[in-house]
């Protein structure tokens, strides 16, 4: 493939095989997160084995949701959107087989050691160092594809979708490297090679950025190409989003020690990172102002149009998770939400409402468009999926938001004579109903990506029958 | 003047550094003259339906092979 050809086409088969993989994915990931869910409510569910036990299978669902259902949703729309923004075709087909192939084979990897209980002991970084290698690699190779298709794009901008794209592998290759050094000591076990507090320090200076790049940049990207496409109207501010993007990257990366607060972390550099964390509500809201503005004027359209729905609604998340979190970060509100069932309902309001809701969103759009299709094989389907998916965020969000101040209250309150008043045990019973609500919401939402697997398959399987009243053929330029 | 001293009167200047840089990002992006510019780079999304529609012709003269 040469620049400049008039017969340019783009790749959509890498797009696709992601596509389908985020799906799939998505199911095994959020299916082990109900699984695991069920165990705080009947332990017996652990079987007694180490292998089920949720020790083992907790850090299993947050690598397959995180690296495999929401990392193969961002292959597949970054390979789409550079595509389509630059107008060029990726600079290697092979090297972009090379990502997808790679990348299933890392989730696959991970998905046989960590129940064996090979683990770094890392939060989201507990894959041992010969899968971090292939990670490594992988990650490269995509940054040599995403990039060498920019250098090759026919129009002058960068679109804004692309900078935050690119920031999102730039800045995981580097938190991935210098997160796990680490020296060998056989094939599946390691020592970091950073000393205590500092080894803590790096963690969370890689663990939030991991949702600061991995989980908001890069879906951010995502935000930028699909609102704006889905809507048929162009982003609300473009020069607004030039600043979101700056001041977006330039505050993430100082944000981490707020995951160590009390700890023996120097207290100024506590102290920063609840600075840094408070000030990230600006860009973030600035972000969210302008994904939802875009349909200023086009407000009806969300009535008749469910992945609209699904878009908005996801950035609404965005807004709301991004107010949290900075509150979250104040050491005064920590000392009470730390370690409870809040920080947990914080995370998944962020990844089911935000990362997952904008993913559905994304792939709803993209399937049909991959296929060659009018629209996915059942509107009505994706209006169930929404509404289960938006039911289910709440009761799970709620229920842990009640369970968090429950915890939170009950481990500090004192009696006169200074005892505790609550035993931990006392905590964990009182736990319960809000554990089997969380359970419940965990259960619609999954439900509601089953619905859009059977839509996805029958949309697929349109396209192979030649579905006449679906297809593009049909109508001539009738795509939206 | 020894390595810490110049390292800490750094750290003081590079906060300003930073943000005279955010400032001048502000009112680069904000200016004017880069109103069109913002409003091209606005419209690349719905820019290459042609390259599109051609993937989708091919996808479906090849469908065999996928």
């Amino acid at each position: 493939m040469h620049t400049e050809t008039p017969a340019e086409t783009y790749n959509y088969k890498v797009v696709r095989q992601f596509a389908i993989a985020a799906v799939v994915w998505g199911i095994v990931g959020m299916g082990l997160g109900v699984f695991i869910a069920a165990q705080m409510f009947l332990p017996q569910l652990n079987f007694d084995l180490p292998w089920t036990s949720f020790g083992r299978l907790r850090p299993l669902h947050t690598n397959a949701v995180i690296f495999a259902f929401a990392g193969s949703a961002l292959f597949a729309t970054s390979y789409y959107v550079v595509q389509r923004t630059s107008q060029a075709r990726l600079v290697s087909d092979e090297a972009a087989a090379f990502t997808f192939w790679g990348w299933q084979a890392v989730i696959v990897l991970v998905a046989i050691t960590l129940p064996l209980g090979y683990t770094t002991t890392k939060e989201y970084a507990e894959p041992e160092w010969p899968i971090n290698i292939l990670i490594a690699v992988v990650w490269l190779t995509y940054a040599y594809v995403f990039f060498g298709t920019i250098a090759r794009r026919r129009v002058k901008h960068i679109y804004v979708a692309n900078w935050f794209y690119g920031a999102f592998i730039v800045t995981i290759a580097i938190l991935h490297v210098v997160n796990n050094l680490s020296i060998p000591v056989s094939f599946w076990k390691s020592y970091s090679i950073y000393p205590g507090t500092i080894d803590a320090m790096v963690q969370w200076w890689y663990g939030h950025n991991a949702v600061g790049f991995f989980l908001t940049a890069g879906f951010l990207g995502m935000m930028y190409y699909f609102v704006p496409k889905q809507a048929n109207r162009p982003i609300y501010s473009y020069r607004l989003s030039i600043v979101h993007f700056w001041a977006l990257i330039a505050t993430y990366v100082w944000a981490g020690g707020h995951h160590l607060h009390y700890s023996p972390l120097p207290e100024w550099a506590q102290t920063t990172s609840m600075i840094m964390s408070l000030i990230l509500l600006a860009p973030s809201w600035g972000g969210m102002i302008n994904g939802i503005m875009t349909l200023s004027g086009a407000w009806y359209k969300l009535r008749t149009d469910p992945i609209l729905r699904f878009l908005i609604v996801a950035v609404s998340f965005y807004g709301m998770s991004t107010f949290e979190g900075p509150l979250l970060s104040i050491r005064t509100v920590n000392a009470l939400s730390h370690s409870t069932d809040w920080t947990v309902g914080h995370v998944h309001s962020g990844a089911l409402g935000w990362v997952a809701m904008i993913s559905f969103g994304a792939l709803y759009h993209l399937f049909p468009r991959l296929y060659g299709l009018k629209e996915m094989f059942s509107i009505p389907a994706i209006n169930l999926h929404f509404w289960l998916a938006t039911l289910g965020v709440v009761l799970y969000t709620v229920s842990m938001w009640i369970n968090g101040l429950l915890q939170g209250l009950m481990w500090r309150a004192v009696n006169d004579d200074g005892t505790l008043t609550y035993s931990f045990v006392e905590s964990v019973e009182a736990s319960y109903p809000g554990y089997v609500v969380r359970f419940i919401g965990g259960g619609l939402f999954l439900a509601g990506v089953l619905v859009m697997a059977w839509n996805v398959r029958r949309t697929i399987r349109q396209s192979e029958t030649g579905a006449l009243d679906n297809s593009t053929d049909a109508v001539q330029g009738a795509s939206a | 003047m020894d390595w810490g001293t110049i390292l800490s009167q750094f750290r003081g200047i590079h906060t300003l550094i930073m943000i005279a840089i955010f400032v001048g990002i502000c009112i680069w992006a904000f200016s004017p003259k880069r109103r069109s510019e913002n409003d091209k780079a606005a419209h690349l999304v719905f820019e290459d339906e042609e390259i599109d529609a051609r993937t989708r012709e091919q996808q479906r003269g090849s469908k065999d092979d996928e």
